[in-house]
């Protein structure tokens, strides 16, 4: 089962209830419904049970990129910079930052929780972009650019978000010096309550205009219009789940929840990536697929808890404090996951663009 | 032509080098670790909740000096974030250290707008300081913005009834 129902979901990689709740991010709204209803802060129940959600999600999900990286057929030959000296750059700034870590590791502490929101609007972009493409709804340059805008309103949202906490604007400029100019606060209140409206609205009007748009609006060079068709639910709602955290919840929570709901996204669209690039076809049936995701996810658990609960030891064993051994961990793994996401999910001239253009699990590939 | 290929080989190998250096220090550091968590708990490194755990644990074992470094160190890495310095105040209010406990807030009031809890914890801090005036000022700020306020020093500062 593979193409919509009524709404068109669009054509999915594993299948209707797990591409619409898991990769596109549909669990987010049941989810943020039921913590508006609670009124708990993130922080209230990371005292209860995260650890343990936090090891088979969140760390999981960094690493995932790491050992996606070194198991992606190829990458040290294309990618050689990130493959072979990225670890050694990577040591050395979280021992300097560790090390320095009122100087220089507060900053790397700041661009961690800065480029996060910016990291989850390019990783909305990059699946809503698959599903339009995977769907027959291929994009003009100037739609693909306006998806792109639209996908990063929330980071725009969080970036202001963080102001009063030192991240996103504040990390530039003092909470005190917005709130102290009247024009300059005035401003950043219009723009907080216009991205609170534009984040929804913006995804909403670009699936109705796919939907509506006219048979000539394709240009010279863009696909024919005839074969063009409107965005699948799948890419609207990876956008409007997105949104949801940073703006129905303040920014430490929205922090929280995104990055739990963008690791279980993540970590189920990289394995289908690593199944398709591994399992061997067909032959085995979904059980060759199904041992190398499992594969996958322990290597992933395992390198989790390896990099964010074993390394702050071996900075501790050098005599530093157990804050800065592990908020530098925690920040650099952060930076390592954004830079090498920035490169390992490219699809011109790479392997990734079969997958994406590829049948659902357990369909065999046509032609 | 040789030349250019000597070139390739040399970078090839010192990629390799780097590779070598990078991966094995991060494997080294994270073998490191586990024999050092395992020397000082007798078990493998726990998940851990928060950064400010060891800290808590600091404090039980009686290092309460350990207990306000890894505040401070804490408040450090997040100088702009009000959360951070007021755990870090209310560390060194725990220790005895009233006065910087005061100076911390009051740097945190400079920062701009800040959590109701911070106007609520200076005016305890003020009041134990024997600083009436100051304390009532910002015991009224937090209570209009909503954070709580013990009642005995409300009542102490005439701010409610009895």
């Amino acid at each position: 089962m593979a193409e919509a129902t009524a709404l068109r979901l669009g054509r999915t990689f594993v299948g209707p209830a797990f591409d619409l709740l898991v990769i596109a991010g549909g669990l987010s709204f049941p989810l943020a419904a039921w913590l508006l209803y609670d009124g708990r802060s993130a922080a209230a129940l990371i005292g209860l049970s995260i650890p343990v959600v936090a090891l088979l999600v969140n760390q999981a999900h960094f690493a995932a990129s790491t050992v996606r990286l070194y198991t992606k057929p190829g990458a040290f030959e294309t990618l050689p910079f990130l493959t072979r000296w990225l670890p050694l750059v990577t040591l050395a700034l979280l021992s300097v930052s560790v090390a320095l870590a009122g100087e220089v590791g507060r900053h790397l502490w700041a661009l961690s929780l800065t480029w996060s929101p910016f990291h989850y609007a390019a990783q909305t972009f990059g699946l809503a972009s698959m599903y339009c493409y995977r769907s027959g709804c291929p994009l003009s340059s100037g739609e693909r650019r306006a998806l792109r805008w639209a996908c990063l309103l929330p980071f725009f949202k969080a970036f202001l978000g963080g102001t009063g906490a030192g991240y996103g604007l504040g990390w530039l400029v003092p909470a005190g010096v917005v709130a102290g100019d009247p024009l300059f606060f005035a401003l950043f209140q219009g723009a907080v309550r216009f991205l609170d409206v534009a984040v929804f609205a913006a995804p909403l009007a670009l699936f109705a205009w796919l939907a509506w748009r006219p048979a000539g609006s394709a240009r010279a060079g863009d696909p024919a219009p005839a074969r063009r068709t409107g965005m699948p639910l799948a890419s609207l709602v990876v956008m409007l789940a997105n949104g949801t955290w940073f703006v129905l919840f303040d920014y430490y929570d929205a922090f929280v929840w995104a990055t739990v709901l963008h690791g279980l996204q993540y970590l189920a669209i990289v394995a289908v990536f690593h199944a398709r690039d591994h399992a061997p076809p067909a032959a085995s049936g979904g059980r060759g697929a199904l041992r190398q995701v499992a594969w996958f996810y322990a290597l992933c658990v395992a390198l989790g808890y390896g990099l964010f609960q074993c390394w702050p030891w071996a900075y501790r064993l050098a005599g530093f404090g157990a804050v800065e051994s592990t908020l530098m961990v925690i920040g650099v793994i952060n930076v390592h996951h954004f830079v090498v996401d920035a490169y390992i999910w490219r699809l011109r001239r790479d392997p990734n663009y079969r997958t994406v253009m590829g049948p659902p699990a357990g369909e065999p590939p046509r032609g | 032509m040789v030349s250019a290929r000597l070139r390739l080989a040399g970078a090839g190998a010192a990629s390799r080098i780097g590779f070598a250096v990078g991966a094995g220090g991060v494997a080294t550091s994270l073998v490191a670790g586990v024999i050092f968590a395992w020397l000082e708990s007798g078990a493998a490194p726990p998940l851990m909740r928060h950064p400010l755990d060891p800290a808590r644990e600091a404090l039980v074992e009686g290092e309460s000096g350990r207990f306000v470094e890894e505040h401070r160190m804490f408040a450090a890495i997040q100088p702009r974030d009000a959360e951070a310095q007021l755990r870090l105040a209310g560390a060194l209010a725990r220790h005895g250290d009233r006065p910087e406990a005061i100076r911390v807030l009051e740097r945190v009031l400079a920062l701009g707008p800040v959590p109701p809890a911070v106007h609520a914890r200076l005016a305890v801090l003020y009041w134990n300081s024997a600083r009436v005036d100051e304390a009532r000022v910002q015991a009224r700020r937090a209570v209009e913005l909503g954070a709580p306020v013990p009642p005995e020093l409300l009542v102490r500062l005439g701010l409610a009834d009895g």
